[in-house]
């Protein structure tokens, strides 16, 4: 397909830096660093013990090497732990106060932080480096007992929350990135829906890295009580740099009884160059817990970027009746490299859950599924389906599925379903002798084969996540 | 043979049947007929006792018993067929080997002695003459890869063999093309007897020109609204479901 | 960890005392001949131990049992024609008789009737230097794990079956092992040749038999090599009364357009984990395998299948089904390898497993890792119970509710055990099934 072999090459569109002044404290990774990093927050005690406590089961741990990726050893001691934004204050304390190198920066990014100039509904929290720089809409979900601010502000404000939530899903033992995240994360997000609150508005985190050599660890908690709703959206970039950056961020969820978290992500960050230099290293955890009765928890991921994404967005299916979903799209181009799926762990009874997996692999991109259903002996009547889907455009890529399922009860019902397929050259051909040009006819198919999880997405981030797929496979038909 | 009285009925919240009246005489043929969601389905299945469906009111009597108290299996053994609209298939068991299970578990039921395989196979092979069904049926699992038509002769052939007194068609005319629809009438009309009743499920008039009915009843969101001899059918085919609805109800 | 007396050491340290001891006698290999292979195996069995927990491939499946019995080897056992009977498929078969792995002339027959067969005990090749013998080991081209290296360690007999190019088996051959091991405790380390020449086509089936009340390991391990063209259909039947441990391995090499299609049928089988591993590697060959397992009480089967697909135009399907009764664990795992050149392949993988019980547990990973695009590959798994439409689409035929369950479970079976061409292979394989359902 000639047609096909000419299509442009666009570059990453927010691989620009900001010039912002930052305050980083020294390479390297020891207690002091942790202490340090405490201090600059002025946390209190119980969160600098939590800290010192995660980073001496880290240093128990092993980094993980079953995870069906590459990448050179991480030197934890060759990095920046903390980097903020200098600002001439200590901190802002209301959006007026924001650097404007770093309101403009998020401008470019199409996130503007000004409150008159932004679309109603979507209140945002974004994360700069290290640090949340804003919030928006405040008074608007205070009205509605909505608490929706930086993790470092919530650490002040709401103590008891964080000490009674923080780590209550996501243990600091959990594994490797989780205890570093949890030693020296420096801020993030914190979301809590009181009792029958339908929160009036979208929320959204921003997450953008900015300085060189700093690694960033960010961490989101989100308790949604009884009978309250939420929909949270996550977006994220990185400027293009020739070096690695580690991103191991901790998501964690809270569903009590009756309530509904809804949690999307599109995940951008720069994925290296086409020789596969640079790239960020995106290593999650992210967990939520139905813990409550009629609970539910729903993962929408969209992932077209960073060098290396390994993430099981998860869900523990305590209570009973309670629903657990996860639909993603992971799309590897050129050196990009994926491994990602979910876990469902099916405790109560009555407990359903659904995944619809959708991989793209092209380049040489490698791109795994992995996940696992578990069915508890006392889960009654669990039920799960799952469908992973993948698709090969090239001859150098590859596409893996690797799917556990443990059964302990025999009223539960659990089915998976793969298949494998290709953008055809008949395909290709097909489209074009109907005047539809090889890169609109990969971008069509692509955005086909997606569909039942874009479906899932809020309206505008569906059109973003749209978009980005275009833009991630240029030049991959050939 | 059946009367039903003041039958309401549904599946988990939703109402669906509505007091629902019916009363069918052995060897009279009743026809059904409704738009979607009247509620002809769950008449169906309620009739031949569908676990998902609770029956909330109403009473049923089968020849003098009290249909609702029986199992799905012992409606089935007291001679209550219903043919479904979706048949189920069922991989790795013949044909054959499915029939004379159930028949036998019928005899059982009547103190008959069980009917060997050769015996059975020689009733069986009469049977799928009549349903013009190839003998090749016999020993091919249970619908597993027939196709629609294949299916409800299939149905018709069950019912051909179990003998019934009382047979429920449930839109037995959904997805059949017009060969298919005749073959299956066809085998329909040749189980009429004076001793055999039945009730024919349908949302179209076409089937009812190859097996005609003695009474048509239409039914609209849980209940008879209007009964009438054959030429009912043939008013509604030519004026729609619309001119029957009660003025001013929900369309 | 050095000098400490932990449960591991002292089991590597039996098989050591085991190994050294077997070294000194003839079934090593008559005048040492063999000795350097089996010496360089069992170092690596030394270095590696058994598979544990930390290998992925085991995640369900603990060997504890086997590493408390002491390794002796089985001494020489003989049954007579009457307790062998039964467990001969059709007496019109040829077949080869194993009695505690070891061969047992007076049992088999019909073995010299085919031209272009040629059957030979292991014990009999390892006297006579068999060429094929000792260049298969040097070769190493069996995969390195630890249990092929006690096997190569250990064997002393097995069989040897070579077809001669465009040989057409008439009757199907019966390799039949009996497990009596009168004198107690053994393990033994059957190992088993199968070589197809060009064109040749023939069905062999091995089955497996207890016969006594004594507990066993038995490590087998079986090599089949298809030339191309030819056609081999392979059977794995258990016939019931095991009392011991068995694992099993088969390797199978396909070379162009060649077709392997194998049955395995395991039904009342205490602790078996099966695992096959076949390499696709001329053009347009094909490889079928049906799998059936009835597990229950305290039973434990694992399946582990690896296809790799080396070659472009190759096909291979899996069908492998479950029936989990008792406390019973049924583990299936099957993986399919696409090579990046392996353009233009075809592979399919269906698990299905029936849980009857509350307390069995069931565990499936089907995995596809696929390097090539232009391929068609699918998965199907799912685990629970009976479809409640269908128990009611027999019960409104007036079936009762138990007899509804009992039909929809054979037919469950069915499906694979009526693929079996070979009446007297299915009519076994049925009336294992017969047996447990008559319990239900």
């Amino acid at each position: 397909m000639s047609d096909a072999k000419e299509l442009i090459n666009r570059e990453y569109k927010y691989g620009f830096v900001t010039d912002v002044e930052s305050d980083a404290i020294p390479r390297g990774l020891n207690e002091e660093t942790i202490r340090l990093i405490s201090a600059r927050k002025k946390e209190p005690a119980f969160m600098l013990e939590w800290r010192l406590s995660a980073y001496r089961t880290w240093l128990r741990m092993k980094e993980p090497a079953w995870q069906n990726v590459q990448y050179p050893p991480i030197n934890y001691q060759d990095m920046i732990y903390y980097s903020a934004p200098k600002n001439k204050k200590d901190a802002p304390k209301s959006l007026e106060e924001v650097d404007k190198e770093i309101l403009d920066t998020y401008a470019k990014l199409g996130i503007p932080l000004d409150e008159q100039k932004r679309l109603a509904g979507v209140a945002v929290d974004a994360v700069f480096d290290s640090v949340s720089v804003g919030t928006t809409f405040k008074d608007t979900l205070k009205k509605a007992g909505v608490i929706f601010c930086s993790f470092s502000e919530a650490v002040q404000e709401h103590p008891d929350l964080i000490q009674k939530y923080l780590g209550s899903v996501v243990p600091v033992s959990d594994n490797f990135f989780a205890a570093l995240n949890a030693a020296v994360f420096s801020d993030g997000s914190f979301c809590y829906i009181p009792k029958g609150v339908r929160c009036p508005m979208e929320l959204s985190t921003y997450f953008r890295i900015n300085a060189a050599d700093t690694g960033q660890f960010e961490r989101t908690l989100l308790v949604a009580d009884e009978d309250s709703t939420v929909s949270y959206l996550e977006g994220c970039t990185a400027p293009i740099r020739d070096k690695n950056q580690l991103h191991a961020a901790v998501v964690e969820l809270v569903a009590l009884k009756g309530a509904k978290i809804k949690y999307s992500t599109v995940q951008n960050w720069y994925a290296g160059d086409k020789q596969g230099k640079g790239g960020i290293y995106n290593f999650v955890t992210k967990r939520g817990k139905c813990a409550g009765a009629k609970s539910k928890i729903s993962w929408t991921q969209v992932e077209t970027g960073s060098a290396i994404t390994w993430k099981y967005p998860s869900v523990i299916l305590q209570g009973d009746d309670t629903i657990g979903e996860f639909y993603s799209v992971a799309l590897t181009h050129n050196y990009q490299q994926a491994d990602t799926g979910t876990k469902m762990i099916h405790i109560g009874k009555n407990t359903r859950s659904t995944i619809i997996s959708k991989g793209i692999s092209a380049g040489r991109g490698k791109n795994t599924y992995r996940g696992l259903v578990k069915v508890l002996k006392n889960a009654e009547k669990a039920q799960n389906y799952t469908q992973c889907d993948s698709l090969l455009i090239g001859d150098q890529c590859a596409a893996n599925t690797f799917p556990t399922l443990e059964v302990e009860n025999n009223t539960a019902r659990v089915e998976h379903e793969a298949s494998t397929s290709k953008i055809s050259e008949d395909q290709l051909f097909y489209c074009a002798s109907r005047g539809i040009s090889g890169e609109n006819a990969v971008s069509m198919i692509v955005n086909g084969f997606c569909k039942e999880v874009f479906n899932h997405l809020p309206m505008e981030f569906a059109v973003e996540a749209s978009k980005l797929l275009s833009v991630s496979l240029e030049g991959s038909v050939g | 043979m059946l009367e039903i009285k003041n039958l309401h009925a549904g599946i988990e919240d939703k109402k669906i049947l509505k007091g629902f009246n019916l009363t069918v005489k052995a060897g009279e043929i009743h026809a059904i007929m409704g738009p979607n969601g009247s509620g002809k389905s769950t008449l169906s299945r309620v009739l031949a006792g569908h676990p998902a469906y609770q029956v909330t009111a109403g009473e049923v009597s089968y020849q003098g018993k009290d249909l609702l108290e029986m199992s799905a299996e012992t409606r089935a053994q007291e001679g209550v067929f219903m043919a479904f609209q979706y048949p189920t298939e069922i991989p790795g068991v013949s044909n054959a080997y499915f029939l004379r299970a159930a028949v036998n578990a019928v005899r059982a039921r009547r103190g008959e002695p069980e009917m060997d395989a050769v015996e059975f196979l020689d009733v069986l092979k009469r049977k799928m003459k009549l349903v013009e069904m190839d003998p090749a049926f016999a020993s091919r699992p249970v619908n597993a890869g027939f196709s629609g038509g294949e299916k409800k002769r299939n149905e018709i052939l069950q019912m051909a063999v179990l003998e019934p007194k009382l047979a429920i068609l449930d839109e037995t005319d959904s997805g059949l093309d017009i060969d298919a629809l005749r073959v299956v009438a066809h085998g329909v009309n040749q189980l009429r007897s004076p001793e055999r009743a039945m009730i024919v499920v349908t949302h179209y008039q076409r089937l009812l020109d190859y097996i005609v009915p003695d009474y048509v009843h239409v039914l609209l969101d849980g209940k008879i609204v209007k009964s009438g001899g054959k030429e009912l059918a043939l008013e509604l085919e030519a004026k729609g479901y619309d001119w029957i609805r009660p003025v001013g109800s929900k369309v | 960890m050095t000098d400490t007396k932990t449960p591991e050491n002292e089991t590597l340290e039996n098989y050591r005392r085991s190994f050294e001891a077997f070294e000194k006698t003839e079934l090593c290999g008559e005048g040492g001949w063999l000795c350097p292979e089996r010496r360089s195996a069992f170092q690596r069995f030394e270095q590696n131990g058994f598979p544990g927990s930390k290998d992925e491939e085991w995640r369900y499946t603990r060997l504890e049992s086997v590493k408390k019995m002491v390794p002796k080897s089985a001494a020489t056992a003989s049954v007579d024609l009457k307790t062998m009977e039964p467990y001969v498929l059709d007496p019109a078969w040829p077949r080869a008789v194993f009695v505690d792995g070891v061969y047992q002339p007076a049992l088999s027959a019909g073995l010299e009737d085919q031209k272009g067969l040629r059957v030979m005990s292991l014990a009999e090749a390892l006297r006579r230097h068999e060429p094929q013998l000792a260049s298969g080991l040097r070769e190493a081209r069996l995969k390195p794990r630890a249990l092929t290296d006690l096997n190569t360690a250990f064997f002393t007999d097995g069989i040897e079956i070579q077809l001669a190019a465009g040989t057409h088996l008439e009757k199907p051959l019966q390799v039949l092992s009996l497990f009596l091991f009168a004198e107690g405790e053994r393990a033994i380390h059957p190992r088993n040749l199968i070589l197809a020449g060009p064109g040749s086509r023939a069905a062999i089936i091995q089955s497996f038999a207890g016969i006594g009340s004594n507990s066993y390991f038995s490590n087998g391990l079986t090599e089949v090599r298809l030339s191309e063209k030819a056609r081999l259909d392979h059977y794995v039947l258990q016939q019931g009364g095991s009392q011991g441990f068995q694992t099993a391995r088969g390797e199978i090499w396909l070379e162009k357009e060649s077709r392997y299609e194998t049955f395995m049928v395991s039904a009342d089988t205490p602790f078996f984990r099966y695992e096959i591993d076949a390499v696709l590697a001329g053009r347009q060959a094909g490889l079928q395998l049906h799998g059936f397992y009835l597990t229950a009480g305290n039973e434990h089967v694992d399946q582990n299948v690896l296809i790799e697909h080396r070659v472009p135009e190759c096909t291979s399907g899996q069908v492998m089904k479950g029936i989990l009764d008792g406390h019973s664990r049924l583990v299936v795992r099957g993986k399919v390898h696409v090579y990046p050149d392996a353009q233009k392949t075809d592979a399919q993988q269906t698990m299905k497993n029936l849980l009857l019980s509350r307390d069995a547990t069931a565990d499936a990973q089907p995995q596809l890792e696929i390097y090539a695009d232009d391929v068609k590959c699918t998965h199907g798994t799912a685990i629970g119970q009976l479809e409640d439409d269908a128990i009611f689409y027999l019960k409104s035929r007036g079936i009762e509710a138990d007899e509804a369950r009992r039909i929809l479970t054979r037919g469950f079976a069915m499906e694979v055990l009526e693929k079996i061409p070979l009446e007297p292979v299915r009519r076994a394989a049925e009336a294992a099934l017969g047996a447990h359902f008559r319990e239900v």
